[in-house]
């Protein structure tokens, strides 16, 4: 057990600083940025880059930088933006700046449609267990949009050319047929009898 | 001890033969209001379904584009179709008798359909591009056998296109197409030709075109112009009359409404012009009278109005020089007055209805064949028009009966002078409703709140002052104890509460539904009651061809009060229980606005406007919204708000926390979240094995769902409404988008129905598609007994960060099953209880059906073992085997036989008892329900002999009186 985590923590920063993964098996990259909320426009920051395989549902954080914030920021926005067209590209979403601060570990969750194109971000934290994990950068998950499920329909019946059923129900042997009258005259035989 | 066996006999006899606690509670607690809609004056008439029976039915093509047969005698709706598809108002109708041959026949939209005038079946029906214009039957010379032909008169793309269709079949014999840009008006035929009545021209003013066609070939024979000299500039312009008969007039009346001009279809050139008199004031409004029938004479009747009288002209055309020619007048007087125009083969009688008297001429001389007093007792308001059948019973006595719509949206029959049933059909077109609770149980309630949150000493003198308080009403009380000790004792209906007075009751069944229709009426409905009109008034009424659009009603028990906010800004607000108005603001003083919202600041609740774009502007500070609100933007995303204080302002504005945009060829077609009042009683699902699943218990949760018109795709999102994050989402391929699709969320689960693939199989054919419904039900995690990341946490933040060392975003485990349905579902809604306990059930309109079920959750489980039967632990937990279908058995149908039309929307509210839920279902028609998904455990049936139980009692009694001393006589 404590072996594993061992391990875990020493392989999982590789993972973090874009050493540990094969970049062809995380064919879509995608930028993560974050704004923050108020009434005046703010500057859009970068937060992260990402691959991931919508597929194989595999996800790294190549990139993280912590976002540089004015201090009475308390709610950042979430989502990706395209610094062509100035336009965020996706859903945006909040959370609060609480994730990013210290002791807290950020999850970025992206969420993907089945064709892999990104539907949302968001990152949500959680308090630190030194005592469990040596890994305390940020990490991704993926979520990806499922497809609708079908009615579980029964098998279809196919029939021969005859338009009998294909699968002949085998005869049943007489034994199997009259198996209760050899149990009824055993019964008997158990029971009559034995007077004195 | 002997068994005194005559007494257990007795007693036996007494109870009934069959002790059913349940009986069926089918048409006592369910209430209907049949409605037709406001039937308009040229599509309303008298005719006889059966050629040789004197009886007669009374049909009509209503503003909503319903067509009904109502008997003349009772009032009841003898059968109805639902033409037009209920989406606002109507594109016009049209709808004439064959006259002796049992049909009637229909144009509206597209389709021309004939039915069977007793029954209301469809004898043939048939469609066109465009819509249709007008629709006539063709006579044909007396002594033919032959069925008569239709005329149906259709625009298309600025093309005038008239058909002659067969009158046994609807196959078309002839096509006419008209090759120049008019608006076609009408089609006349006098047997000998047809006419096509058009407007020729540009809105500054039309010129009249008359295209004279052949009956039998549709080859035009000449074509003519009248000159209008800018009278006209709108189809409603021009009177149109006598359709059928002998001699087809047009007709307009010129701009100072000082002159009619009249032409005789047939005769170019030759226009004539009436005075039209006016004594007191200009004359508003000109209306034609003429019989329908080739029979008939050629007379017509000229009515016009001014603002305080109205009075009427008939004239006579001589068929053979083509005069016009003034008979008589019928006098004027004062008010409103309607109408009408039958004929009894060549007789023809008109009918005057005026504010107290109803009198009948012959169109030959102006001598009044009938005078009866006139008294509406229950119907209010002005006539505003009627349709009438004259019967003439000897050589002087007559019988008349008219049917009038009156200026308060009431049908009301008028029998010789009385009034012989009222329909209240302004009821039809709801489009917005809402539930309201008496008034006086809300003070209780709202003392009792008073109480648990004040401190014990304080809450205790509340108490104490509240029962003396209370003892005022002591001799009302004891006067109505015996009442009540009888009324639990007998059947209720023997002594049944005093009908008009609004009573709250111990089960909270007696609630009150406010309702507003698209044409600007408000109604008060008693849901206790049989759903009684209790009061009506009217908010803003609308003009022709446009509907009220109602974006929020909101009802405030405590207050009493009830607001209604329409899109252009108006509202009004009434007491709930009386109906008066205690303000109102006309429309245009406030911004337009596309939606409200029910929110709670610091100084309240209120309903908040939100206008275009989704944008609720400024507000001032004590009464922002102290919740994110999600709104809906015009380029099709859903957006978080949050208000936000203005630096150097008492105003705060909305600030944008979170928005939704689906992918770029997807459109958002509905939003929901949960219910307003959705309590949930227990917070896990016990399995079989004692363990526990944890349900996830969000109540910031929006189900957005979009589809792809390219792709033909369904996609459900489930977001947070805080955050805005996408929690799950799912997607359905080879989806019809322009079948219904609809869902509901409540509680943890979801449900959403559609029409796609039933497989994603590929050995099996892809054409293989259906109606389904798809059940999704979420779970804190997928392990029982663990509630995942949320780990011991009563609360958890959409926002802030978990404080469970390194625990994963908390995402709900979702679990569907899809089962197929036999067709559409066209709206979905949950039932409320009190508490929640009570299992829920999912009510879905069916359309087609014309009818409302309620699906029991149970049959709705995602959990329920599939291919096998389910094990003695699953049986424990309710569970039984999946079948991939799901029956719309009668036994789910709430409407039982009723046939209710056009539903919109059905809204649900809790009782005081746990097991039952109100149901209201609006549209066309209004239904209303009580159901029991768990089964009616807190109160006893209808079929529950209490007669008999206190009997038994009794008797028990006194055989323990009579036996006792006996038994102490013989000791052992």
């Amino acid at each position: 057990m404590k072996l594993s985590t061992l391990v875990w923590g020493f392989l999982a920063p590789l993972a973090v600083t874009g050493l540990g993964f094969n970049k062809d098996e995380l064919p879509r990259s995608v930028e993560i940025f974050v704004q923050s909320v108020s009434s005046t426009s703010s500057p859009i920051l970068p937060l992260a880059s990402i691959l991931y395989n919508h597929e194989l549902r595999d996800v790294v954080v190549e990139d993280y930088s912590h976002p540089d914030l004015s201090p009475e920021t308390k709610l950042l926005r979430v989502g990706v933006y395209d610094t062509a067209t100035k336009r965020w590209k996706s859903a945006i979403s909040t959370t609060s700046v609480e994730n990013f601060g210290k002791g807290i570990r950020p999850t970025i969750v992206l969420s993907v449609d089945r064709n892999g194109e990104v539907l949302g971000a968001t990152v949500k934290g959680a308090v630190i267990d030194a005592g469990q994990t040596r890994d305390f950068g940020a990490k991704a998950m993926i979520v990806t949009t499922k497809r609708g499920k079908t009615p579980e329909l029964n098998k279809p019946i196919v029939l021969s050319k005859e338009g009998t059923l294909e699968e002949e129900v085998p005869e049943k042997t007489l034994l199997q047929r009259y198996w209760w009258v050899g149990l009824a005259v055993v019964m008997l035989m158990m029971t009559a009898g034995g007077g004195e | 001890m002997r068994l005194p066996t005559n007494l257990i006999c007795l007693t036996l006899s007494v109870l009934p033969s069959v002790i059913a606690v349940y009986s069926d509670e089918a048409y006592s607690v369910d209430y209907h209001h049949e409605l037709l809609g406001l039937p308009l004056p040229h599509t309303t008439f008298f005719y006889r379904p059966r050629k040789d029976d004197k009886a007669s039915l009374i049909y009509t093509l209503s503003d909503l584009g319903v067509l009904g047969a109502v008997n003349p005698g009772v009032g009841t709706v003898v059968w109805r179709q639902l033409l037009a598809d209920y989406e606002g108002l109507p594109q016009p109708g049209f709808l004439r008798p064959i006259e002796g041959e049992n049909t009637v026949v229909s144009a509206i939209g597209s389709r021309v359909d004939a039915w069977d005038a007793l029954s209301g079946k469809s004898v043939w029906g048939t469609s066109f591009e465009g819509a249709a214009r007008d629709v006539e039957v063709m006579e044909i010379a007396a002594g033919s056998t032959e069925a008569k032909d239709v005329l149906a008169l259709f625009e298309e793309g600025g093309t005038t296109y008239l058909r002659k269709l067969k009158g046994t079949t609807g196959d078309v014999v002839w096509e006419f197409k008209d090759g120049s840009v008019d608006t076609p008006l009408q089609v006349s035929t006098n047997v000998r030709s047809v006419f096509v009545v058009s407007l020729h021209g540009s809105s500054s003013g039309y010129n009249l075109k008359i295209t004279v066609l052949d009956p039998v070939t549709g080859k035009r024979t000449t074509e003519y112009t009248l000159t209008t000299k800018l009278d006209v500039h709108a189809p409603e312009d021009v009177l149109l009359v006598g359709a059928n008969s002998a001699a087809p007039i047009v007709a307009w009346a010129d701009k100072a409404m000082k002159t009619l001009k009249v032409n005789l279809l047939g005769k170019p050139g030759d226009i004539q012009s009436l005075p039209l008199k006016d004594s007191d004031g200009a004359i508003k409004k000109v209306e034609l009278h003429a019989p329908h029938l080739v029979q008939s004479l050629p007379h017509f009747l000229v009515h016009s109005h001014t603002e305080t009288s109205n009075r009427a002209d008939v004239y006579h055309i001589d068929l053979a020089s083509g005069n016009i020619k003034k008979a008589y007048d019928l006098p004027k007087l004062p008010g409103q007055g309607a109408i009408s125009v039958s004929s009894q083969e060549a007789n023809v009688y008109f009918t005057r209805l005026t504010q107290d008297e109803v009198i009948v001429v012959s169109s030959a001389s102006h001598g009044i064949l009938g005078r009866w007093p006139l008294k509406l007792e229950t119907a209010q308001g002005s006539l505003v028009h009627g349709a009438a059948e004259v019967v003439q019973k000897s050589s002087d006595g007559y019988a008349i009966r008219s049917a009038v719509l009156t200026t308060e949206q009431d049908w009301v029959l008028v029998r010789n002078g009385a009034e012989s049933w009222v329909r209240p059909e302004g009821l039809s077109g709801v489009i917005a409703a809402a539930w309201a609770e008496l008034p006086e149980s809300e003070n209780l309630v709202k003392n009792l709140e008073v109480e648990a949150e004040s401190n014990p000493v304080s809450a205790y003198m509340h108490r104490v002052n509240r029962h003396i308080n209370d003892l005022q009403y002591l001799p009302q009380y004891l006067q109505a104890l015996p009442r009540r000790f009888l009324s639990s004792i007998i059947p209720a209906e023997i002594i049944a509460p005093k009908i008009g007075v609004l009573t709250k009751d111990s089960f909270g069944f007696n609630k009150l539904v406010i309702v507003a229709t698209q044409r600007g009426r408000i109604y008060g409905l008693d849901a206790g009651n049989q759903g009684r009109i209790v009061w009506s008034a009217t908010a803003f009424p609308q003009s022709e061809g446009r509907s009220w659009d109602v974006k929020g009603i909101w009802v405030e028990n405590l207050k009493g009060q009830t607001t209604i906010r329409g899109s252009d800004g108006e509202y009004v607000i009434v007491n709930t229980t009386s109906g008066t108005k205690i303000e109102s603001v006309a429309p245009g003083s406030w911004p337009t606005l596309t939606a409200t919202a029910l929110v709670d600041s610091t100084s309240g609740k209120w309903l908040l406007p939100i206008g275009i774009d989704g944008n609720p502007g400024d507000i001032p500070s004590e009464w922002a919204p102290k919740d994110t609100i999600v709104v809906r933007s015009g380029n099709g995303e859903v957006k978080g708000l949050r208000f936000e204080p203005k630096t150097a302002s008492p105003n705060s504005e909305p600030v944008m926390t979170w928005s939704f945009t689906p992918p770029a060829d997807q459109r958002i077609i509905k939003v929901v979240s949960r219910p307003a009042h959705d309590p949930v009683a227990s917070i896990g699902r016990v399995l079989g094995d004692r363990t526990v699943l944890y349900k996830y218990l969000n109540p910031n949760v929006a189900l957005i769902t979009a589809v792809s018109d390219e792709k033909l795709t369904a996609s459900f999102y489930l977001i947070d409404t805080v955050s805005g994050d996408l929690l799950y989402s799912v997607s359905h391929e080879g989806v019809d988008t322009t079948q219904p699709i609809t869902s509901a969320l409540t509680e943890n689960w979801f449900t959403y129905s559609l029409w796609g693939d039933i497989t994603t199989d590929l050995s099996l054919p892809s054409t293989l598609k259906g109606y389904q419904i798809v059940i999704s039900e979420m779970y804190e995690s997928d392990v029982p007994n663990d509630r995942g990341p949320l780990s011991y946490h009563v609360n958890s933040s959409s926002l802030e960060p978990s404080d469970i060392p390194n625990a994963d975003p908390s995402l709900p485990h979702v679990v569907s099953e899809t089962f197929l349905i036999p067709e559409a579902i066209s709206h979905m809604s949950v039932t409320q209880t009190r508490q929640g306990i009570t299992v829920r059930q999912l009510l879905c309109t069916l359309a087609s059906s014309r009818a409302i079920i309620g699906i029991p959750k149970q049959i709705l489980d995602p959990r329920r073992p599939i291919g096998r039967a389910p094990t003695a632990a699953e049986q424990e937990e309710g569970l039984f085997q999946y079948t991939p279908n799901i029956e719309f058995d009668p036994k789910i149908i709430l409407t039982h036989q009723r046939e209710v039309i056009g539903v919109k929307d059905v809204i649900a509210s809790p009782a005081i008892l746990e097991s039952t839920s109100l149901i209201f279902a609006y549209g066309v028609d209004v239904f209303g329900t009580r159901v029991a998904p768990s089964a009616a455990f807190d109160i006893l049936g209808k079929g529950f002999n209490k007669i008999s139980l206190v009997a038994t009692v009794a008797a028990l009694w006194v055989g323990v009186v009579v036996l006792a001393p006996m038994a102490s006589l013989f000791p052992y």
